[in-house]
């Protein structure tokens, strides 16, 4: 069961590991990042998922997200972000995330995450 | 500097204050001299001086009295009526002398005084002779006119003599009354003078007053923006650590995803112990990481805490268990007895984590196979949990800073593997702090430490909710 994945994420560590684990695991994945090349992606291409970085260096991550809802799309959609705060899950939520996944993850979360919320879609 | 120049600032006014006791003391003392002084002067001038003139001025009246009947008996009828008249004036001219000898004999020494002796035999002559011609003459009226005559010259000798009994009384006062003019100028002079100095003082002693409170004001901004300086300073450094602790999780993701990575394609192969060791110690990283964070959230503002109502005594049962699995894990065992009961407002997750802690400091640090005892009671409306170890214990002096951000008891073989670089009993501390209480550490008797969370227990009989 494979799905399409766009992985919005500037740091290309992240992008490197989530690019191994999930290819192992047998998904397709495109990559974005900052918030202009993703919003691009995101129109154009249909994906199953999107993980979905908030500090991103031309802006926030949320925005890109409100913005897609607001266009009416459905995409399930993982934040990631190092930052916690009960501020930003509320921020993500009102947004219109699905999942929230705060940094450190460990890979068999994403990897749960993912099979969870794509599965279906394959 | 500063404190030298206050200083000298602080012995100005209390010379200043001393200075002015001492002006008004001087004052006080030269007033009440100066003031007998005047009265003194006022006494002398009016009991004799203007006293001697008032008595000067009588004598001579009552001489001109005499004199008036001397001439009515020498122009007219001498008969009875007019000598008894001229009679009782002698008599009174007498009792004149006499109060003018009476006064004078109060100051015998002065020589500017006239002598009233000379006036008395003036007087007496004058009467025996005058008396001698009423009575023989009186008859022979030429005779009688001629001696009559003849007594107006030692009458004008006494007048004379009045006159300088008066003219020395004037100037006797005149001298007293200059004295009292001069002794109210000195004593003027005198009293500007020491207001003048007062008003110096005065003024040195506001000037120096001034100055203190210019300084202690200064040294209280001072010290107001050394305390918002380090206020400051201690929010840059929690917020470095904030800041810090979340650059950290990205390369932590990574590294850790890497390794489980590396792991889910091969879990058989000869660098499989390597990963999972970087699995295990990426997870150690994340909670330090996790423990900064809570430390540094906890310095600039409250704890973060989810407070509910909980139950202690299932809270505590709960907590025992895991307590007991943690204990095992490090290679203790644990002995728990709870008797805490009553409601708490607490975040449970923390109050837990807080025991956990300060369980795994007392596993790690008490003799290997060693007991760990876990007590829980409720004393004073307080819930108190007691966690006691057999280990070195902590030395006294450092039994106070142990809770200090970054704090680690040395020398006594607490080492880096031990784990933890002395976070755990701060977030234990800040934990306590935030649910009102607080950690104390003591010796146990017979060697190891004891470890006391307090904690406020709800005093209102709300209801309680179990957690699940």
């Amino acid at each position: 069961m494979s799905a399409s994945i766009l992985v919005v994420e500037d740091d290309a560590g992240i992008r490197r590991v989530v690019d191994r684990g999930l290819r192992l695991a047998g998904h397709e994945l495109v990559f974005a990042e900052d918030l202009a090349s993703a919003r691009a992606r995101w129109r154009d291409d249909g994906f199953d998922l999107v993980l979905l970085d908030v500090m991103l260096p031309d802006g926030d991550g949320i925005e890109l997200l409100a913005e897609r809802r607001a266009a009416g799309d459905a995409t399930p959609v993982v934040l990631l972000s190092a930052r916690e705060e009960a501020e930003l899950r509320e921020r993500a939520s009102a947004a219109g995330a699905t999942a929230y996944l705060p940094k450190p993850f460990a890979y068999g979360e994403l990897l749960a995450c993912v099979e969870a919320l794509a599965g279906g879609q394959a | 500097m500063d404190e030298r120049r206050a200083d000298q600032r602080w012995r100005t006014a209390v010379l200043a204050v001393g200075g002015l006791l001492i002006a008004i003391a001087i004052i006080g003392v030269a007033g009440i001299v100066i003031n007998r002084n005047i009265h003194h002067t006022v006494e002398e001038a009016i009991a004799f001086d203007v006293e001697l003139e008032d008595r000067g001025d009588d004598l001579r009246v009552a001489i001109l009295e005499v004199r008036h009947y001397h001439r009515d008996l020498l122009l007219n009828n001498p008969d009875a009526t007019r000598v008894e008249l001229w009679r009782g004036r002698y008599q009174l001219m007498i009792e004149e002398i006499d109060a003018v000898d009476r006064l004078l004999s109060r100051r015998p020494g002065d020589a500017d005084l006239p002598d009233v002796r000379a006036l008395r035999s003036l007087a007496e002559a004058y009467y025996a002779d005058f008396t001698d011609a009423l009575a023989n003459d009186i008859t022979d009226r030429d005779a009688f006119q001629e001696v009559a005559e003849d007594l107006l010259v030692p009458i004008n000798e006494m007048e004379a003599i009045a006159i300088a009994v008066d003219r020395a009384g004037e100037i006797r006062a005149a001298a007293a009354f200059q004295a009292i003019d001069d002794a109210s100028a000195t004593g003027t002079l005198v009293l500007i003078g020491v207001i003048a100095g007062l008003g110096a003082m005065g003024a040195v002693l506001a000037f120096a007053v001034l100055r203190l409170v210019q300084d202690q004001r200064r040294l209280v901004a001072a010290e107001q923006a050394a305390a918002a300086q380090m206020a400051e300073t201690s929010r840059a450094k929690t917020d470095f650590i904030a800041d810090a602790s979340h650059e950290l999780r990205t390369p932590l993701t990574v590294l850790r995803g890497n390794a489980e990575v590396g792991l889910a394609i091969d879990d058989d192969c000869a660098h499989a112990e390597i990963l999972s060791e970087i699995v295990a110690e990426s997870a150690r990283m994340s909670r330090l990481v996790d423990d900064l964070l809570f430390l540094a959230r906890s310095d600039v503002s409250s704890v973060p805490l989810d407070l509910r109502d909980v139950e202690a005594g299932a809270l505590l049962d709960e907590l025992a268990g895991r307590a007991e699995v943690l204990a095992r894990e490090r290679g203790a065992s644990l002995e728990a007895r709870i008797h805490g009961a009553g409601g708490l407002r607490a975040d449970p997750d923390r109050v837990e984590q807080a025991v956990l802690i300060l369980v795994d400091n007392a596993a790690k640090y008490g003799p290997s196979g060693g007991t760990v005892q876990l007590e829980a009671t409720v004393a004073d409306g307080s819930l108190v949990v007691e966690v006691r170890d057999r280990g070195p214990g902590i030395p006294s002096e450092q039994i106070d800073r142990i809770f200090e951000r970054f704090y680690r008891a040395d020398g006594n073989g607490r080492e880096r593997s031990s784990g933890g670089v002395g976070l755990g009993l701060s977030i234990a501390a800040a934990i306590a702090e935030g649910h009102g209480g607080r950690i104390e550490a003591s010796h146990r008797d017979g060697g190891g430490t004891v470890m006391r969370m307090t904690l406020p227990l709800r005093t209102a009989a709300a209801p309680v909710e179990h957690p699940a």
